[in-house]
């Protein structure tokens, strides 16, 4: 009998299955894919290679600003896409490669609960000690709108830009996903109208630091409707017809030539026989796990998109070495901050509590907000757009969050993110000594200016 | 603009006060060098004067804050533009309160930030924004005075109300290594931040009570020893328990004397001299004493003395600095000498006894001992000690084991002079004795030296004119 087995080799299971058998456990992955998952297959890692050659695309353009006037690139959407799946193929063989070198054995197949800790995978039974489900999560349908690989398309559709760059481009949800193919198709040539209904792309997000993103977005060419609903979609013709509809009531039909639904992911938990081995799910599928990724059942724990939100790969992937560890025996759980990032240009990030959640728990909330347009090397990068925003805790300069629009936000939140766990103070970040130019500076010029003592802007 | 006042280096090697007593009301005016307010640093308490001349605008300290030199303590607003100063100050710090309270963060204009004169501390909590915004430090620094009581509750209620523990991931790690509950573990950091340290004493302590005052415990925390000790209140007699703040003179005399323990090897050899004779000069020479206006007692005798037998033993006159593993021979002799007061035991130093007169040492002691008595030594006063004596005469008992004055390697306690029987050729004769009990670092001074030392000292005492010949 093995250690463990681990059902689905994406960041959570892989991450997981590393760390089993590190601690000692004979481990067994099991994928019906490729390994990697969502993330390394049509995910985090295809995605942020298009953004990439989206974004040097841009650059290539915005450098006539600085006196470098290039011809318009020709683009050869084919090599495009050989280049992205270069990456993708040589990420994925990397952590096969490191599965074997750890000692993991991967199968592919299916792997259905059996009852207890028990597994079948293509009709074999298999035991363990422990397992670990780490199914992932696939994109959900809107009604009206059903997927058909063509003119209505999922995420992994959108990936397909070798099939070319439609004219008319309707995105549908303003989560990451949505965006961050907005940006895509936008500076490829694609007009894109991107519909949200609620009242701000990334629900939830600071508002402040959201607008700021939405009106770098809209001036770069993006029709970003939000409190708008897709109602319905008239496929008759060349174009598709879809009609919208705002929280007011007001209507209006839309053309596209392609429509990306892209509003939300649901979890991957209903093929995986969860009942027999009494594992419970939430209203919307989600195991439930506890703060050490534990289903109620003994033995089974759950990692990543299949347990919970965030969906995030870096969540499943800390959430994967936690179950790891617990099923080897050792005691830990998951009390991590977790830092949200979107791969626009510029991207967003943001870590802890919004200014808004700070307020609802009855904290003496307090900013302090940088703008990179002050921001010296933000100016040498041509990129002098968006903000830092810090959430702090009037009463004892406790840090509770960071919002951040820009370019590098990605990067810069993980400072941030840091500085959370450490339970730093604004005091501390402000007194950390950031390398000049960067644009952690605004990190700590924020800080500042929390104190009202930042030195490059008006406080 | 107000001006900021700091709290002053008030001596050498003194980093902190502890704000005693305001003596200026908010609004008051205060002339230049009129007393501004009370402060006790290590062992001494002085009223600082303010600097300037103007209107008290704001207290940044409260009075029990232990604050570190160079934190601004008051803003003055300078003669001149008092009135105007004030106002706008008090306009400002209203305008602070409205902002944080409906979360604007419009930027103000810049111009209002005053970072001209002597702004030492970057760390300043924003004056225009009290009490919107406190400094960090200044959470820290209260913390001592916090109800002790109440700590690690405060520590969960932070828990929830941020939805995380304030905790850094290796405590929280090893909390659930150790089987803590790292909601129990009162913090060290600011905002009570738990550090692994706060978990390993937690959970040493049995996961009771860890160390409250955080810099005590930070500054008698010693590798391999166990952390200091907590009390817990036996269920039902909370109300007949008064706890006060472990603080000032009381709190520097826990740290000299826990750091003598800890760091110095402490032995007791005791001896005992026939004062006979030095009482018979004493008494001779102290009408003419008197006529100098100085009360003459044994003491000065005894420092001369002590001079006389650390220069046969220079190894009673060493210190050991453990930071550069050396031993320091001195070739001075400053003595220390305890002193009770009201507000606990101070050791002022009477320097150079070897190059004064006896009337010198005399007057010299009387005054160090009455300005101790008065809590109106300077701090310089009291360091830089080479041996010292604890006079326990006074109050009577037998002989006492005194507590070595580190870094001093030894310390000698004197008695009272008592009429005892001793033996003299074969027969009881009534003597007036003195017990001597020499404290000594064993690792600086040998049994056999420290015993050695003592005779040589009880010889001069015993006999006056020998004590002269090497005194004068």
């Amino acid at each position: 009998m093995r250690d463990v087995i681990v059902v689905g080799a994406g960041p959570g299971g892989y991450h997981a299955a590393i760390r089993a058998a590190q601690l000692g456990q004979s481990v067994l992955a099991v994928e019906d894919d490729a390994v990697g998952g969502v993330c390394l297959n049509v995910g985090c890692i295809p995605t942020k290679a298009l953004l990439h050659a989206a974004g040097e695309l841009h650059r290539a353009a915005q450098a006539a600003d600085f006196g470098l006037a290039f011809a318009r690139p020709e683009m050869d959407l084919d090599k495009l896409g050989r280049w992205r799946d270069g990456i993708k193929n040589k990420l994925t063989g990397g952590v096969a490669g490191l599965l074997k070198s750890n000692g993991v054995e991967v199968r592919r197949g299916r792997a259905h609960l059996a009852g207890g800790t028990a597994v079948s995978v293509n009709g074999e039974a298999l035991e363990a000690r422990s397992i670990i489900l780490a199914a992932g999560s696939e994109p959900v349908a809107l009604p009206g709108f059903a997927f058909d690989g063509d003119r209505v398309i999922d995420s992994t559709d959108a990936l397909n830009l070798e099939r070319g760059i439609p004219e008319r481009l309707l995105v549908l949800g303003g989560g990451a996903v949505g965006l961050e193919f907005a940006s895509i198709y936008n500076r490829f040539g694609a007009h894109v109208t991107l519909v949200e209904a609620m009242d701000q792309i990334l629900p939830g997000a600071d508002g402040e630091v959201v607008a700021a993103l939405a009106r770098s977005l809209r001036s770069q060419g993006i029709d970003i409707r939000t409190g708008t609903r897709a109602v319905d979609m008239d496929r008759d013709g060349d174009a598709l017809t879809v009609r919208l509809r705002t929280h007011s009531g007001v209507e209006e039909r839309l053309q596209a030539d392609r429509v990306l639904v892209a509003v939300g992911r649901r979890p991957r938990s209903d093929d995986l026989g969860l009942e027999r081995a009494g594992v419970a799910t939430d209203k919307r599928g989600f195991i439930r796990v506890d703060d050490h990724m534990r289903t109620g059942a003994a033995g089974i724990y759950a990692v990543g998109d299949c347990a919970r939100p965030p969906l995030l790969a870096h969540k499943a992937m800390k959430e994967g070495l936690v179950a790891a560890a617990n099923a080897a025996g050792r005691d830990a759980v998951f009390d991590y901050q977790v830092a949200g990032v979107v791969y626009t240009e510029p991207e967003w990030a943001a870590v802890g509590l919004t200014e808004a959640q700070a307020r609802e728990r009855g904290i003496n909330v307090r900013t302090g907000v940088f703008p990179l347009a002050a921001s010296g090397r933000a100016m040498t990068l041509g990129a002098a757009e968006g903000m830092v925003k810090l959430v702090g805790d009037a009463d004892n300069d406790l840090l509770l969050g960071a919002h951040i629009v820009g370019l590098g936000a990605s990067d810069l939140v993980n400072e941030a993110a840091l500085a959370l766990e450490m339970a730093a103070t604004l005091t501390d970040v402000a007194a950390t000594v950031h390398a000049h130019p960067t644009l952690a500076e605004g990190i700590m010029e924020a800080a500042e200016h929390f104190h009202r003592r930042a030195i490059h802007i008006r406080n | 603009m107000p001006k900021e006042i700091v709290l002053p280096e008030i001596a050498e090697s003194v980093v902190e006060g502890e704000i005693l007593e305001w003596h200026v009301a908010e609004g008051d005016h205060v002339d230049k060098d009129q007393p501004l307010l009370e402060v006790s640093t290590d062992k001494v308490t002085v009223e600082l004067p303010c600097p300037y001349a103007g209107t008290l605008v704001k207290r940044l300290v409260k009075e029990g804050d232990t604050v570190p030199i160079h934190t601004p303590i008051a803003t003055l607003a300078l003669d001149g533009e008092s009135d105007q100063a004030g106002a706008s100050a008090s306009a400002e710090a209203g305008a602070g309160d409205e902002g944080a309270a409906s979360g604007t963060t419009s930027p103000g204009p810049a111009s209002e930030v005053d970072d001209s004169g002597d702004n030492r501390s970057l760390f300043r909590p924003d004056t225009r924004d009290e009490p919107a915004v406190k400094s960090p430090f200044k959470a820290q620094q209260s913390a001592p005075q916090r109800d002790a009581g109440t700590r690690g509750g405060e520590a969960r209620a932070a828990t929830n109300r941020y939805g995380r523990v304030l905790a850094v991931p290796s405590a929280r790690l090893l909390a659930r290594e150790l089987g803590v509950d790292i909601r129990e573990v009162p913090g060290s950091g600011p905002n009570g931040r738990v550090r692994p340290d706060d978990v390993r004493a937690h959970a040493e302590s049995g996961g009771g009570a860890a160390p409250r005052d955080e810099s005590f415990a930070a500054a008698t925390a010693t590798p391999g020893l166990p952390p200091p000790v907590a009390y817990e209140t036996p269920p039902g007699y909370a109300e007949q328990e008064t706890r006060t703040p472990l603080r000032g003179v009381r709190r520097a005399i826990a740290r000299q004397m826990a750091a003598s323990h800890t760091y110095a090897v402490r032995t007791l050899t005791v001896d005992e001299a026939d004062m006979g004779a030095l009482a018979d000069l004493r008494t001779r020479m102290k009408p003419k004493a008197e006529t100098k206006g100085v009360r003459l007692s044994y003491l000065p005798f005894v420092f001369k003395a002590i001079v006389a037998a650390l220069r046969e033993f220079p190894m009673l006159n060493t210190s050991l600095d453990e930071h550069t593993q050396e031993i320091v021979h001195k070739r001075y002799y400053h003595l220390g000498l305890a002193v009770a007061t009201e507000a606990g035991l101070v050791v002022p130093v009477v320097r150079d006894v070897d190059r004064k007169p006896l009337l010198q040492v005399a007057r010299e002691i009387n005054d160090l001992a009455e300005r101790a008595r008065a809590g109106r030594l300077e701090p310089a006063e009291m360091k830089g000690s080479s041996f010292s004596v604890t006079n326990i005469g006074s109050i009577g008992a037998l002989f006492s084991f005194p507590i070595i004055n580190v870094p001093d390697a030894a310390i000698l306690g004197v008695h009272s002079i008592q009429e005892r029987p001793v033996v003299r050729n074969g027969a009881i004769v009534a003597r007036r004795m003195m017990y001597l009990s020499l404290s000594f670092d064993h690792r600086l001074v040998d049994g056999a030296e420290a015993a050695r030392f003592c005779k040589y000292l009880i010889a001069l005492l015993e006999d006056p004119d020998a004590l002269l010949m090497e005194a004068i």
